[in-house]
């Protein structure tokens, strides 16, 4: 009789669960202003590249577009300058109307005594400012260092989860001394940048090597508070896995740029940090805005997003080679026709621009920095 | 018998004998003598000649026999002179003389002159001997359910010639209080037959009532409990009471019925959404709510994350929720006392009840160990519901499993008739295994045990010992990142309450109780395999809760009730512990602790006291109205920490100690009742407006679990809510049900001199549950006796949500976003209808199993209503409804 019942029950019975799109109106919401704002005690003409554009220091605005899959436009025209307390001023000039103002002195550097504050005048008229910000000086010795090291990570195989332990390797920063006795606040920015040498041309086409730079390889926002106020030990930045990492198989190096902030630049990256990693299930704490440091002189309720802030800046290029490592692993040239098989060769194969295996900008020709 | 002869004569014969004879009774004069006659032959003789009947049962006059001569004497007097020492009185009942067994106050006899007293046997009570100077009498007893002796809390009695009336105590104890004389008594009861009695209280005297459940064959179902005219003469504002059979015959989600959702369906209530666990009662949150079961404190009540409850519908008797504080008794929540009381086993005979459902099934068996002496029920519910989860299309959710149960244990004895122990037991265990993965686990143990004592019919006392204890844990127990992460609240009390009746117009309660509670706030321990996780152990705490406390009901006059007391409590945070202290120049950060404070075992760390005054009165504006104002302070002691909407598993339960203070709130209602067509029709509005201090809510971006400086991220504030509920109910007939409607408004407010401890810049923004809409309809209609159709529509407005309003790409960062300031939008509006159909079994008297089929269908027409909105990274919001389809389902009831 149960069964009998169950079985009634069962045809009729829909359970589903859905998920819909579902709109606010936020037209209301105006759009605001977005400046990214950077300046450190580094001057581009002390970096590894001196004379790459990124080198330089530089402000970005922009204007926050609805929520949607669109590119944020672009502010240009506007004045932008990075004043001191001491009454220096500097002003950045903008790169052919893209909304970035760069300050064009090599070898302009954020100074240890002065408070800067950054100034923008916008071409209809608007002004806003940035809160003061000063570096707080730290930089790092003999750094970065590595480890070899085995972690257990659990892979999907064949739909199935199963920890599969693969070699790899910690790399390490070793914080600054902090003769201080406050809070050292600290950001990386890791940006790694390898070989890839197409298989099939021949070695003197122009196709065959290539420097792959990926940008969002490294996804996590890196961020250390050195509480204890004394600094010198070692701090963890990034595991490298080298077990079946195509990257490592020519050259590999790690662009590491070591930020000392200030309090409230790190409160607003450990802001970004936890809303990157928030996934929006009931159980999340709930979502806030993330307060920067820019007003608007003339209208506090026109909010600015985004921050100035001024750093204590340590600049490192790294390099890693599987063949350095005391061991060996299998290699494989998916180029190679399997046999028996009529093989028609992937792009990537064929060209170094093809690379598939993600990149946020490809050259063939040899960075200077390049070892 | 006799009585009958007489009613059923009268009505035959009444209507044409007041016609024909024109001649009054007091024109009738007797001129005779009589020697050594019988009174039957004079009356005959009488009704001969003259226009009267004479209405009698023969025994009673069959020996007496006169010797008297009569000379113009009318009719009345010479009836007096021959009855003065017969003990038997007479009434005149339009021109005929109805002889009655018994003195008769002449009160009686004017009153009944148009209305014969249908039951005229008169129940003696107490010994007029005992009280020769006719001083004013005790008149109490136990009003008791008939079926299975359990007593009735809060059944009413009502004196019809004094109009004076009392409610059982939590004993089923009431007393009233009268000048010796003759009385027509009612006892009352939702859900039982009323029952009438006459009596002739002449000393203090005991009266006990057996009242009869109302069967199914009774045209008419009431669907709240009480008298049925309790809103308009109860004094307590903002109570509400449910009987367990309305309870029942509202339609059930997956055909589970639910204590909790139906409290929701009361105007003033309301829950953030669907599944959501707890509910809201006039803008407090979930963890500002008592949940009582049997005197035993349940800090999670639901089910399956809040789908069901995890109150045992088969063993619930009612269920009383007071929006505020309520009587002083109560205390330590801010928003509402939600009282479930459970039943007591049969004393006579051996029952059982239960159900068969889709998610689970039910069982309750009851019975005597000691036949009208002491007695069990035992209950027990278990699911069964993963093969659902299998069904959602949903690939987490198919390696999902979920389980619950929970189980009654209920002993009651009566030692002797002033004695009676109660011994109740209780558990509920949850489990929900998320995904393959964490496993998420609740589990209540309450136990209590209670010996109520009668001194006389004055005085009652009660004193409970209980010990409960709420403990969740979520853990992964398999592989590399096995952890367990536990958190629990443990309490053992002693309450000690006295119910003191000193004149017939007041009710005195007081009593003491005091509480220890023991916190363990969060505790990690890494599974063997896992090397990556660090334990985290949050400091326990330790805190003693006291509170004593005086109440008393007046009854000033007919129209004006009153009800006020006091309760005083103490609130003590001991150690061991350790309190950090933080530069006070700054905002409060792990950073900025300055000091340690270490404080040893039994150490006063902080205490928090303050009277909690509470008044409640109502003024009758006639029969069918009454105008009802209360205001009430609570104080509560121990917070509910959850930064999530809903309340998730994680959540845990804090003490107020050195930072955290105790929340403070105040309530003022006013309401305006009125009945129609004799209480059939209930119709009241009322307003309240309520103030909390010390509200908790966190910072931007703080995180809760296993925090060790979580004052540092928390904010202290202040709430208010005011708003105007409506109820429209319908009692009696084929049709009930209720229409109610709220308005109401839920703000926090949270200002400081640092912007980093504002929210919403130091402005009211809305709660996380501010519903200002919110209607519900309950209709049932009774179609036969057995087949019965109940629908339930809801509607509330979504509830508040900070959504993204832009995004913008900041450094590596493609899409960060701009989210608006707290809770300025809103989800879609909530609304959903339901239906069921209840078949019964046919009533044949010796049929064992009595059996009723129940058919429901949960959200008709298929809405989808959020259970969460979550945003993509360019913050694009999407909905989640879990419940985003017609649920029909089918439970099988029985009962032996």
């Amino acid at each position: 009789m149960k069964t009998r019942i169950a079985i009634l029950i069962l045809s009729i019975f829909c359970f589903s669960t859905c998920v819909d799109p579902i709109e606010f109106d936020t037209s209301s919401e105006p759009a605001r202003l977005v400046v990214e704002g950077f300046i450190s005690d580094l001057s581009a003409a002390e970096r590894s590249d001196p004379y790459a554009i990124e080198s330089y220091f530089k402000v970005k605005l922009s204007i926050s577009s609805p929520v949607s899959n669109q590119r944020d436009e672009v502010v240009s025209g506007a004045t932008v300058k990075i004043v001191d307390d001491s009454g220096g001023e500097i002003i950045l000039q903008e790169f052919s109307e893209s909304g970035e103002y760069y300050i064009i002195d090599q070898h302009f550097k954020a100074q240890e005594s002065r408070e800067y504050k950054l100034q923008i005048i916008t071409n209809d008229g608007k002004t806003y400012e940035s809160l003061p910000e000063r570096v707080h000086k730290a930089k790092s010795q003999d750094w970065p260092y590595y480890e070899l090291d085995e972690k257990l990570i659990i892979q999907d195989i064949g739909g199935k989860k199963e920890p599969n332990l693969i070699k790899g390797i910690n790399v390490f920063t070793n914080l600054p001394d902090n003769e201080t006795t406050e809070t050292a606040y600290y950001r990386w920015d890791i940006i790694p940048t390898w070989v890839y040498i197409a298989p099939l041309p021949s070695d003197n086409s122009p196709l065959k090597t290539c420097w792959v730079t990926n940008d969002y390889y490294f996804k996590d926002i890196v961020l250390h508070e050195d509480n204890l106020g004394k600094g010198n030990y070692p701090k963890q930045l990034f595991f490298l896995p080298v077990t079946g990492n195509d990257k490592l198989k020519h050259d590999f190096s790690v662009l590491i740029r070591q930020f000392s902030l200030s309090e409230k630049a790190y409160d607003f990256w450990e802001s970004l940090k936890k809303q990157r990693e928030s996934v929006g299930s009931i159980f999340d704490p709930p979502p806030f805005t993330i307060k920067g440091n820019i007003i608007n002189v003339n209208d506090p309720d026109d909010r600015v997003l985004g921050y100035f802030s001024v750093a204590s800046e340590s600049e490192k290029r790294w390099f890693v080679n599987i063949h350095e490592l005391p061991y060996t692993l299998e290699e494989s040239n998916p180029c190679d026709p399997p046999p028996g098989v009529p093989n028609i060769p992937t792009p990537d194969c064929l060209s170094c621009f093809e690379y598939g295996g993600g990149s946020t900008s490809i050259t063939n020709q040899k960075p200077p920095w390049w070892r | 018998m006799l009585i009958k002869r007489i009613s059923l004569c009268i009505f035959l014969t009444v209507g044409s004998i007041v016609c024909i004879y024109a001649q009054s009774i007091e024109e009738i004069i007797i001129s005779d003598s009589y020697q050594n006659q019988e009174l039957i032959e004079i009356f005959n003789q009488i009704e001969a000649s003259r226009p009267v009947e004479f209405f009698y049962k023969k025994n009673w006059i069959s020996n007496i026999k006169i010797s008297q001569k009569f000379e113009n004497k009318k009719l009345t007097e010479f009836l007096d002179e021959i009855l003065k020492d017969q003990k038997i009185s007479y009434i005149i009942y339009n021109n005929n003389v109805v002889l009655l067994k018994g003195d008769i106050s002449p009160e009686m006899v004017v009153s009944s002159s148009n209305n014969l007293p249908e039951a005229a046997n008169y129940q003696v009570i107490g010994n007029a001997l005992e009280n020769p100077n006719n001083n004013e009498v005790i008149v109490s007893g136990f009003i008791k359910d008939a079926g299975n002796d359990d007593e009735l809390i809060g059944a009413r009695v009502f004196v019809e010639e004094t109009e004076n009336g009392s409610v059982t105590n939590v004993r089923g104890f009431y007393s009233v209080k009268l000048p010796p004389g003759k009385y027509t008594i009612r006892a009352g009861f939702t859900g039982y037959e009323e029952k009438k009695l006459s009596i002739d209280v002449r000393s203090n005297g005991t009266l006990n009532f057996d009242l009869f459940e109302e069967t199914v064959e009774l045209e008419e179902i009431t669907i709240t409990a009480e008298a049925q005219d309790e809103n308009i003469k109860g004094v307590m504002a903002g109570k509400e009471k449910l009987s367990i059979e309305a309870i029942k015959g509202m339609p059930a989600f997956l055909g589970e019925i639910d204590v909790i959702k139906s409290i929701i369906t009361l105007p003033g209530v309301s829950t953030v959404g669907e599944g959501a666990s707890g509910f809201n009662v006039r803008g407090g949150g979930v963890g500002q709510n008592l949940l009582l079961q049997d005197d035993a404190v349940i800090y999670n009540a639901s089910h399956l994350f809040g789908f069901f409850s995890s109150f045992n519908a088969d063993l619930v008797r009612d269920v009383t929720l007071y929006k505020g504080g309520g009587p002083p008794n109560f205390g330590g929540r801010v928003s509402s006392i939600l009282n479930v009381s459970t039943r007591n086993g049969n004393q006579k005979e051996f029952h059982g009840q239960g159900g068969i459902g889709l998610v689970s099934s039910r069982l309750v068996l009851e019975g005597p160990i000691a036949k009208n002496k002491t007695s069990f029920i035992i209950g027990g519910r278990s699911s069964y519901s993963d093969w659902i989860l299998k069904r959602i299309k949903n690939a987490d959710l198919q390696q999902s499993s979920a389980q619950f149960y929970d189980a009654n244990l209920k002993i009651s004895h009566n030692v002797n008739d002033k004695n009676k122990l109660i011994f109740s037991s209780y558990i509920s265990n949850d489990r929900f295994k998320f995904s393959a993965d964490t496993t998420y686990g609740w589990r209540t143990i309450n136990n209590s045990l209670k010996w109520s004592h009668i001194f006389n019919e004055k005085l009652l006392s009660s004193i409970s010992l209980s010990h409960g204890s709420y403990k969740n844990k979520t853990f992964d127990d398999q592989g590399f990142d096995s952890f367990t992460l536990r958190s629990s609240i443990e309490n053992t009390g002693v309450k000690v309450d006295f119910n003191y009746v000193p004149l017939n117009k007041h009710k005195v309660d007081f009593g003491i109780s005091a509480t220890k509670y023991s916190f363990e706030p969060g505790d990690l321990v890494a599974g063997e395999l896992n090397t990556n996780t660090d334990p985290v152990k949050v400091r326990k705490e330790q805190s003693i809760e006291s509170g004593i406390y005086i109440k008393d009901e007046f009854q000033v006059n007919h129209k004006l009730s009153i009800m006020y007391g006091l309760r005083y409590s103490l609130f003590q945070n001991v150690g061991e512990g350790d309190v950090y202290l933080y530069d006070p120049n700054r905002p409060k950060e792990p950073t900025t602790i300055l000091d340690t404070t270490h404080y040893s075992k039994g150490q006063l760390i902080k205490s928090y006291s303050g009277f909690e005054p509470r008044v409640s009165l109502r003024y009758a504006m006639g029969i069918q109205s009454s105008l009802k104002f209360s205001y009430y302070r609570t104080r509560q002691y121990v917070h509910l920490i959850s930064n999530t909407t809903a309340v998730a598993p994680v959540d845990f339960w804090q003490s107020s100690n050195f930072y955290l203070e105790p929340q403070i709130g105040d309530q003022v209602s006013i309401g305006l009742f009125r009945n129609f067509k004799d209480n059939a029709i209930e119709t009241s509005v009322e307003f309240y407006y309520k103030k909390i201090k010390n509200v908790i809510d966190y910072k931007d971006g703080a995180s809760i679990i296993l925090n060790e400086t979580l004052e540092a991220d928390l904010l202290k504030g202040s709430g208010r809510a005011y708003g105007v509920e409506v109820l429209l109910q319908k009692n009696k007939g084929k049709i009930t049900g209720w229409l109610g409607y709220t308005y109401s408004k839920s703000e926090r407010l949270f200002q400081s001199e640092n912007e980093e401890e504002q929210i919403n810049l130091g402005k009211y923004y809305p709660a996380n549950y501010d519903k200002p809409h919110d209607l519900t309809l309950v209709f049932n209609y009774k179609a036969s006796r057995r087949f019965k159709i109940s629908a339930n529509f809801t509607y509330s407005t979504g509830r508040p949500i900070t959504v993204p309003v832009s995004k913008y790409s900041y450094d590596r960062i493609l899409s960060v976003l701009n989210y608006s300031e707290r809770n300025q939008f809103r989800i879609p509006d909530y609304h959903r209808l339901d239906l069921s159909v209840t078949l019964s079994e046919g009533h044949k008297k010796n049929k064992l199993i009595k059996g009723e089929w129940v058919f429901s269908v949960y959200n008709v027409y298929g809405r989808k209503n959020p259970y969460s909105v979550f945003f993509n990274q360019n913050g694009q919001a999407f909905r989640l409804a879990v419940l985003g389809s017609i649920f029909p389902s089918i439970t099988y009831n029985f009962k032996f």
